[in-house]
């Protein structure tokens, strides 16, 4: 994928895309690499742009479990990047993984300076963020609304079509 | 593996679903009564801290004490667990052993952990769920990686806190309160079945021809019988070899072969022609039996499948895709509920000695299982019948029958 397709550049122009590209850097990660750790400081997020990557947990008492598979373009890293939590799993490359690695200094220092592409970028990762809540608050209201109670004729009528229909 | 638990779901929801039950009835069978989570850790025995998530669901004890096995494998999580205790309250249902449902796990490797750890961490998770188990409230057995020995641990550690209680678990030694026939249960169960099955379509089990999947305890005990019976074991296969020979194998040899080899492998037994798996669920034969893993049949494995009957030894070894296919080509398929429910019926019959602090003979056991089954069998053959169902739906309809009558009956 090329740069100025990407998601989170959508406000960008030519200019301010290749601006802040060659102010993060780009890197690959082979196949198999494990290049965030569960536990490990969240500094940076990674803007990947081709490749697919396991999201997963280490078990208490050896082993892993999987969360999630990703396919760019995605974004990995930016909730502990913006809490200030370490990494709450663990990122291992699947294929070959391209992207952009964006580091919370850097940022700051572009914002801090007033710079419009950092503000835009921000503003397209608050909309993906706030995207999410909106999915899962969706989520949470369908789980409420599954818990329905039963009622005592429910049961009764329930005991009827038993003996009635499927006892032979 | 997780599509498994899944694929179960499923075919509760469909049966419920053709005996139009109300979706709040629905969720009320579907819901776990209690899930307990524990973490148990243990002292490694090169000094370190191990601790490892363990597990009890019970599911749903309207027909009496919960009853489920205890397994130790590093994916068991609380899905898993809680979709394999629904599975027993549909089986002890169907076979109409006084039981709930329920199922136990430890998420552990136990090829990792030498006997004595195995053995602190059993002890362990019996100190954290002693409360929630015993003969009138909860029975574990073994299943996958536990065993005799397993149980004989947490007979012991309950002791501690209860007093000597063999009823507590099944599956227990011989030596220490065990059943006679408890082994061989399930593999009797399944050969049961497929005697049963073949006589429904006018086919003799003299001569009839039998491909095989899994030669552990349920594989080779059900071939052992289907042979003594006059069936003939044409293909076979496992987890390191697949075999066929048109004569018929010889299945207490191949018992003993398996037994001493050192993979537990059927690889290497003499006088066969080397298989596939592929051939072997697609070969013209009158009874396929899967009895090693889940999910092995399907669509694609079940469009070539050419046998007239399917007996599942294995927990969900066929997809409901799959299934859908095979009821669509005549495929009579003995669901696993019911096929592999002679284990279930012997724990009882396991739980019932120890209450009347008797043994009963072998034969006392044999009969009695057989009597059981076939009265599970014919249930569930008539309720077919007279619903034009496939023998699944019927067997989870049934179960459903029963769960449901005594959930009402003993009121909310």
């Amino acid at each position: 994928m090329d740069y100025k397709d990407y998601p989170l550049f959508k406000l960008l122009n030519a200019t301010q895309v290749d601006n802040f590209v060659s102010a993060c850097g780009e890197i690959t990660f082979r196949p198999n690499t494990t290049f965030i750790e569960q536990g490990d400081p969240g500094d940076r997020m990674y803007l990947v742009l081709s490749g697919e990557l396991r999201v997963f947990l280490d078990k208490p008492g050896g082993g892993e479990q999987d969360l999630v598979t990703m396919t760019a373009p995605a974004v990995i890293g930016e909730i502990e990047m913006l809490t200030g939590d370490p990494r709450a799993a663990s990122v291992k490359s699947l294929s070959e993984v391209r992207a952009l690695e964006v580091r919370y200094d850097v940022l700051r220092r572009r914002i801090e300076d007033g710079d419009p592409a950092t503000l835009k970028v921000f503003f397209q990762i608050g909309r993906v963020l706030a995207c999410r809540l909106a999915a899962m608050n969706k989520k949470i209201a369908e789980l409420g609304q599954k818990s329905s109670k039963v009622r005592l004729d429910d049961l009764h009528a329930f005991q009827q079509k038993l003996v009635n229909e499927w006892t032979f | 593996m997780a599509s498994h638990f899944e694929n179960a779901l499923k075919y509760f929801t469909d049966a419920a679903r053709v005996m139009d039950v109300s979706r709040s009835i629905e969720r009320l069978l579907v819901t776990p009564m209690r899930q307990m989570k524990v973490e148990v850790a243990i002292k490694r025995d090169d000094g370190s801290v191990a601790v490892f998530d363990g597990y009890r669901v019970q599911h749903n004890g309207a027909r009496g004490p919960f009853k489920g096995g205890i397994r130790y494998h590093p994916e068991a999580d609380d899905d898993e667990v809680n979709a394999l205790a629904s599975l027993m309250t549909w089986k002890t249902a169907v076979v109409g052993t006084p039981f709930g449902g329920a199922k136990g796990g430890m998420a552990v490797d136990p090829r990792q952990l030498s006997l004595g750890e195995l053995e602190r961490l059993t002890r362990k998770f019996v100190d954290q769920i002693h409360f929630i188990i015993g003969p009138s409230v909860d029975i574990p057995a073994p299943d996958v990686n536990t065993n005799a020995q397993t149980m004989a641990w947490i007979v012991d550690q309950y002791a501690k806190y209860h007093g000597f209680e063999p009823g507590v678990v099944t599956g227990k030694p011989i030596e220490i309160y065990g059943s006679q026939g408890r082994e061989e249960a399930t593999g009797r169960g399944v050969a049961l079945c497929t005697k049963w099955a073949l006589a429904d379509l006018g086919l003799p089990l003299d001569g009839a021809t039998v491909a095989l999947q899994g030669y552990g305890n349920v594989g080779s005990w059900a071939a052992r019988f289907l042979c003594a019976w006059g069936a003939r074991l044409v293909a076979v296969g496992d987890h390191a070899a697949y075999l066929k020979n048109p004569e018929g194998f010889d299945a207490e040899a191949l018992a003993e072969h398996v037994e001493a080899s050192p993979e537990r492998s059927v690889k290497g037994f003499p006088g066969a022609d080397q298989s596939s798996a592929e051939e072997l669920f697609a070969m013209d034969v009158d009874v396929l039996i899967p009895a090693a893993l889940g999910g092995v049949l399907t669509d694609e494995v079940a469009a070539a499948v050419r046998a007239r009957v399917i007996v599942e030894g294995a927990n969900g070894p066929t997809v409901p895709s799959a299934h859908a296919r095979l009821v669509k080509q005549d495929v009579v398929v003995v669901p696993d509920i019911l096929a592999n429910a002679g284990g279930v019926t012997v724990s009882y019959f396991e739980w019932a000695q120890n209450t009347q602090r008797f043994s009963w003979e072998k034969d006392d056991v044999e009969q009695k299982l057989e009597k059981q089954l076939r009265k599970a069998y014919d249930e569930v053959t008539l309720l077919a019948r007279k619903r034009s169902l496939d023998l699944r739906t019927a067997a989870y309809i049934l179960a459903i029958r029963e769960v449901g009558k005594a959930t009402a009956l003993r009121g909310l």
